[in-house]
């Protein structure tokens, strides 16, 4: 699929085709990604950046219980929103990342403008309740944070006698809060993003998210500062801003977000598309000059560092982050290599990563090539949005000669699986009527074929393939489908993926091996996430924000220099 | 209270899914139901009175085979003709002397969006004797008078026909891309119906959900 480059200086120049979706969208690479900056949290700060938006904090009602509500504007050149946060106090037994929690450290909402008190006062019987309230059209997100409960409490003591925290410890769990849920385009009755997606502030995808929980991280920071007050008033200090930088905003995250990548096909090629043409853009660059070469070298040294802070239980991710960081020892050694002279060096680069690195570390070179380079993929973040409220209409016109022809193509990989044996059937997608959040069972030893969720595009192609097959009175789509409606929605699956080279996931999601914390970590690696820690093989947590400047600091600081420790530091 | 858009379509998916429809006739159903309240028309009480009738008399109902039955004593579902419609094996000529009679549908107000889709400038759909709406293609409609009362009938004979007078009228402002209060009652039904899709929690499956084995001290 690749074409090799000759380092002869008369070479002709490569052709850098985009990664094949047979390579790209494998779950086993697809949760290996890490961020970049197209990620969702960067492109939000840099434009917040670039528009000038300032910030402040008109509400501070936190008593000394740490009880009450917190208000933080995001101000810009058009538009206020605002983070309205209502702090309670949990107790210990009642502190749980489940989505089945109904208590939480904190709640918030994105409130479309500055808010009344009127309207704060609305707010506080509806938001605290999570899922069970009812928010309105004025707000663009709903979501809660819990404690960590050792890190704020050591942070606390801390600050309250005066001394800093230790940056060990702080990194050993890196965030004081860690949202459990945050939910935007119109649930529980928030905003519709259809009056809100044409904003240029949130062009992206998942931008109001973005800001939400980038102003929760302020306000997990002002909280303990405040309670290390009541504490000590006449002792206590602020926590150092550099050690305050090592503090982003931990997240837990479950199967509710897996199915998202399967549901959202036209969104995820857009997302995927362009990280693949930012990598090929990269490598089409024919040269690169000395202090680039020594800058990216930093860098690595950089990502390593940030790599040696990135510690987990989990020992498959372990392996994997030894792994990292051998590759990026050879790495560091194969980059001495490059000179000025040498031609296509981030192709050569790429090439050489396939051959010599881990999954986990060639997606992380893939991030690290993009640094040096917003001038030419930034625009790229423009494309990473779709709108999916309208359905793909089914051409009935097609014959079934074409739609075979396209499932062949598409499904090539779907193909070579034999979904007659037990193993690869052997989950089962469904959604719990407790909280009504997606989760997966064992078909063969569970009563669930009632409630399976059609979360298994190859199997659902292979099916449809196979009556088509069997149907050859049938020219049409139309005709087809009045025979066999229940392929309705992967005959519309199957035309609107095929458009989309990236639209698909190329792996069973219903086998006994497929891994759903990697649906979540292409996911949030989109995000923007570091720290990847998963928790089993179904939820995981992660950092958002760390070493990014906080709201005060957004003036002073360059964010897309920020993600990787300085050496420094 | 009130709802959003988007959460209205996705109630009304699973409450389709639960009454017994097919995923891809869901996913239809979920996006008629948006169009149509984001026009300001009564989708969700047409689709709540709908699954109701469907959920005890679908056995009554005739299967559309590609060739419309007319004068059955039994409804047709909106869904399947409308989707017949959008794919195409119902045709809508561009002959502007044919009617096309879509025969007895059930709360026909449930197919004007798929209507709507493949209209050609020059026809109207007509409910029943009385001619409620006029299209003027894809997007555009133009109705003789609020249509909310109107257009929410049990079922009536359907047809599309040309018109020789297009009337002239500007759609009226949706005042908002929201669900009102009101239709709390209608959300409680479908709510019921999207319930059939959930499958009871198992501490099994409670157990290996995010967080289950979270230390609170974290």
């Amino acid at each position: 699929m690749e074409t090799l480059v000759s380092h002869r200086k008369d070479a002709a120049p490569p052709k850098i085709n985009l990664r094949s979706p047979n390579v790209v969208m494998r779950l086993n690479r697809m949760g290996a990604f890490h961020q970049t900056r197209l990620s969702f949290l960067r492109v939000l700060l840099r434009k917040l950046k670039k528009d000038n938006w300032y910030f402040d904090r008109p509400v501070w009602r936190i008593d000394n219980e740490g009880v009450g509500v917190a208000t933080y504007c995001a101000r810009g050149p058009d538009r206020i929103y605002s983070l309205i946060v209502f702090s309670h106090n949990l107790e210990d037994e009642q502190r749980s990342d489940r989505v089945i929690a109904k208590a939480w450290d904190a709640t918030f909402v994105l409130f479309d403008g500055e808010a009344t008190e009127e309207q704060i006062t609305r707010l506080n019987s509806s938001v605290p309740l999570q899922e069970a309230g009812r928010i309105s059209e004025t707000e663009l997100i709903l979501g809660r944070a819990n404690k960590s409960l050792r890190l704020f409490s050591y942070v606390r003591e801390c600050l309250a006698s005066g001394s800093q925290p230790k940056r060990s410890i702080i990194d050993e769990t890196g965030y004081l809060m860690r949202t459990t849920a945050v939910y935007g385009a119109g649930k529980f009755g928030a905003a519709d993003l259809k009056l809100w997606g044409e904003r240029s502030e949130f062009s992206s995808s998942f931008q109001p998210e973005m800001l939400a929980v980038w102003l929760t991280r302020m306000f997990s920071v002002d909280l303990v500062e405040h309670m290390a007050w009541v504490d000590s008033p006449m002792s206590c200090v602020r926590l150092d801003r550099q050690i305050r930088r090592q503090l982003g905003v931990g997240n837990a995250t479950g199967l509710g977000m897996a199915p998202f990548l399967i549901n959202h096909p036209t969104l995820i090629h857009s997302w995927i598309n362009a990280r693949e043409t930012a990598l090929a853009r990269i490598r089409s660059l024919d040269s690169v000059d000395a202090a680039l070469l020594s800058d990216f070298q930093t860098l690595i040294r950089r990502a390593k560092l940030s790599q040696e802070n990135w510690k987990v239980d989990d020992q498959q991710q372990t392996n994997k982050i030894e792994c990292l960081s051998n590759d990026f020892d050879a790495l560091l050694g194969k980059t001495l290599e490059l000179t000025e002279s040498t031609r296509y060096p981030w192709n050569i680069l790429y090439i050489w990563s396939t051959e010599n690195m881990s999954i986990e570390g060639q997606e992380a070179l893939i991030s690290l090539m993009m640094e040096p380079f917003g001038y030419l993929i930034d625009d790229l973040s423009s494309t990473m949005s779709a709108d999916e409220t309208a359905l793909n209409r089914i051409n009935g016109d097609q014959t079934t000669f074409e739609l075979k022809k396209i499932v062949r193509e598409t499904y090539d990989w779907a193909a070579s699986i034999d979904f007659n044996t037990n193993s690869e059937r052997a989950r089962i997608w469904y959604i719990s009527e407790e909280k009504l959040e997606p989760r997966l069972g064992e078909r063969f030893n569970e009563e669930l074929d009632l409630f399976e969720q059609p979360l298994s595009p190859g199997y659902d192609a292979m099916r449809l393939m196979r009556d088509l097959t069997q149907s050859n009175e049938c020219t049409n789509v139309a005709d087809f489908l009045l025979l066999f409606p229940e392929h309705r929605h992967t005959v519309r699956r199957v035309q609107t993926v095929s458009t989309m080279r990236y639209a698909e996931i190329r792996d069973n999601t219903i086998s006994a091996d497929m891994t759903p914390i990697d649906l979540l970590r292409c996911k949030l690696s989109f995000f923007g996430a570091t720290k990847f820690d998963p928790r089993s093989d179904r939820w995981l947590r992660i950092n958002l924000f760390q070493h990014m400047p906080f709201p005060d600091e957004l003036l002073n600081f360059d964010p897309d220099d920020m993600v990787f420790p300085k050496l420094i530091d | 209270m009130s709802w959003s858009l988007g959460e209205t379509g996705a109630i009304a998916l699973k409450a389709t899914r639960g009454a017994g429809m097919t995923w891809g006739l869901a996913e239809e159903a979920s996006e008629a139901i948006v169009w149509l309240q984001g026009r300001g028309l009564p989708g969700v009480s047409a689709l709540c009175r709908y699954l109701n009738w469907y959920s005890s008399q679908r056995s009554l109902m005739p299967e559309w085979t590609g060739t419309l039955l007319e004068n059955t004593a039994n409804p047709y579902c909106p869904f399947s003709i409308g989707t017949a419609i959008s794919d195409g094996a119902i045709e809508i000529p561009d002959d502007r002397n044919t009617k096309i009679s879509l025969g007895l549908i059930r709360q026909p107000l449930l197919l004007l969006p798929f209507v709507s889709n493949r209209m050609q400038e020059g026809y109207g759909f007509h409910i029943g004797e009385v001619s409620v709406l006029f299209a003027l293609g894809k997007e555009k409609l133009v109705s003789h008078s609020d249509m909310s009362n109107t257009l929410l009938v049990d079922q009536a004979e359907c047809f599309i026909r040309p018109i020789s007078e297009v009337p002239i009228k500007p759609q009226p402002e949706i005042p908002s891309l929201r669900l009102p209060d009101c239709y709390g009652g209608c959300i409680e039904v479908l709510n019921t119906f999207a319930g059939r899709i959930y499958a009871p929690s198992t501490e099994l499956s409670r157990s290996r959900g995010a967080g289950g084995n979270s230390n609170i001290g974290d």
